[in-house]
């Protein structure tokens, strides 16, 4: 695996890899609702104890208690600024793996705020007049920024998506390999079940698309746009309408089944039925941008793990959605969604184009096979929309998801004999590893054949 | 209990059901003794083994006493943003 092809993992854009400068300070994220057992997980798990920073009017005690304790806690962020010796800097990373209440442990760096030097003599200045040690003020300007870095996924993320060219191809096409791929998914048949699809879009004029409602009293026909935009990504054309291409598997065949209705409901029964339609019309994968949130703790499903069974028996794969619950920039993490978070379905989460997870993305938290297996394009992403807008940019694990199912059409065609077992197999070992945890990515990005 | 709560119709299950491996094959008659506890069937899905369908609240549990069920679970409700959402 080439490092050097993955970007720049901070904030900032000037920084080439291999260039970021570390304090030998960690910044440690809380939970936001559990900052307090978040502190005696640290005391006990590492041995660190934080002193308390917070308001204004309590910072003179506190920056002194700062100079004593090497440590200090940020509890309006949830975020602690510590000192680590190597053996507690293993805890740290282990507890970040086993304590929901620590949410994140990074290195804190030297250069992410562009204006640092500038702003060295105000920190001098503004502690003085406040009555606060730059020491202090440095340490709440680190942790903020570590906050703000995190959001890279709405700053950083559009930054990064301008800088990918996308005249010819979605920019997810590009980083999974799609557009160089010699497989078009000919003859493997895909199941899209969500919203139904426009199936007078220009796109897909001289295509056929089978098409089956699950909804009482709607026809397939997309007045939502998700299912559209879904098959799309999946299964759009090598050269549509109008540049940039969005599909990846042009020469599949689509069945489009519409378990949602035109306001985006749906129910376990009418999934159920389409994954039954896909099995029984000999769809060799099912995407399902469909995600229910699960609670913290849950267990997946005995009786969608039963029918994932039975489809991959069958010859199908199912592949869903993670999930997009969690807001990362404010620390909230929350676990992968049902039916994903099946054992025997495939579940996608989202990154963006700087290879950052998603600040929505779902994790794999949850125990008895709530992982991420793979990572797919889901923010920024372009794809076909309902006359007459025709086309539509937006984000999410349900965007992530196609993208998946329709590199999973290629690996199909390149092996047609490949089994759903070996397909998950593949799609996870040709994955591109990223510099992410698995409990977000799972084996890394999804890369075409 | 409100007295209005108590006098109106009773709450209505969606459920689905998972047929254990030695009943996958006979699908109808599994089919056929939850209805006799109370099931109103809305779909046999042969491949899959698994049968949906509507029973009052207070029989739910009987459905899991029928011979050749494996699990029964509560139908869950799925809702996207709307189309103008970013984030779908």
């Amino acid at each position: 695996m080439n490092s050097d092809l993955f970007p720049e993992p901070s904030g900032d854009p000037s920084a080439g890899p291999g260039e970021i400068e570390t304090t030998g300070n960690y910044l440690v994220v809380l939970a936001e609702d559990a900052v307090e057992e978040g502190v005696s997980v640290l005391r006990s798990k590492t041995g660190i104890g934080v002193a308390l920073a917070d308001a204004p009017d309590e910072a003179v005690v506190t920056a002194e208690e700062l100079e004593e304790s090497d440590h200090v806690l940020f509890p309006s962020l949830g975020v602690a600024v510590v000192k680590a010796d190597p053996e507690q800097q293993d805890a740290l990373a282990l507890a970040s793996h086993e304590e929901s209440s620590v949410l994140a442990v990074e290195p804190e760096r030297v250069v992410y705020a562009a204006e640092q030097v500038g702003i060295e003599p105000d920190l001098e200045a503004a502690g003085a007049l406040a009555g606060l040690s730059p020491d202090y003020l440095r340490g709440y300007r680190d942790a903020v920024d570590g906050l703000l870095r995190s959001l890279g996924s709405s700053s950083g993320q559009a930054a990064a998506a301008a800088a990918v060219d996308e005249s010819e191809a979605a920019w997810g096409l590009q980083v999974t390999k799609t557009v160089s791929s010699h497989f078009s998914g000919r003859g493997v048949r895909i199941a899209v079940l969500d919203t139904g699809f426009d199936l007078g879009h220009p796109d897909f004029a001289g295509r056929t698309v089978h098409n089956q409602s699950f909804v009482a009293g709607e026809a397939v026909q997309d007045a939502h746009g998700h299912g559209t935009h879904c098959v799309g990504t999946a299964c759009g054309p090598d050269e549509p309408t109008r540049a940039p291409r969005y599909g990846v598997a042009y020469e599949a065949e689509i069945f489009a089944g519409k378990v949602l209705n035109n306001r985006g409901k749906g129910s376990d029964g009418s999934m159920l039925a389409g994954i039954t339609w896909a099995i029984v019309n000999r769809c060799k994968i099912v995407s399902m941008s469909i995600a229910g949130r699960a609670p913290r703790g849950a267990s997946p499903s005995l009786v969608f793990e039963t029918v994932a069974r039975r489809a991959s028996a069958l010859g199908t794969i199912i592949i869903a959605a993670a999930g997009n619950d969690s807001r990362r920039p404010v620390g909230v993490t929350e676990p992968v969604s049902h039916p994903a978070n099946c054992p025997s379905v495939m579940a996608v989460a989202a990154v963006d184009s700087g290879f950052a997870i998603a600040s929505f993305s779902n994790a794999g938290i949850n125990p008895n096979g709530g992982q991420v297996d793979i990572a797919g394009p889901g923010v920024r992403v372009y794809s076909s929309w309902p006359r007459p807008t025709l086309y539509n940019t937006i984000g999410g694990t349900s965007m992530a998801t196609p993208h998946v199912a329709g590199i999973a059409a290629l690996h199909c065609q390149a092996d047609p004999r490949i089994t759903p077992s070996g397909l998950r197999n593949v799609l996870a070992q040709s994955a591109r590893r990223l510099p992410l945890s698995s409990i977000d990515v799972g084996a890394g990005l999804v890369q075409a054949p | 209990v409100s007295a209005q709560e108590q006098s109106g119709d009773e709450q209505v299950a969606e459920v689905t059901i998972s047929v254990d491996e030695d009943h996958v094959g006979t699908l109808d008659a599994v089919a056929e003794r939850l209805r006799a506890v109370g099931l109103s069937v809305d779909e046999l899905l042969v491949e899959i083994g698994i049968i949906t369908g509507r029973i009052a609240e207070s029989r739910a549990e009987d459905l899991e006493g029928v011979e050749g069920v494996s699990r029964v679970e509560r139908s869950r409700t799925y809702q996207l943003p709307p189309p103008e959402s970013g984030i779908q």
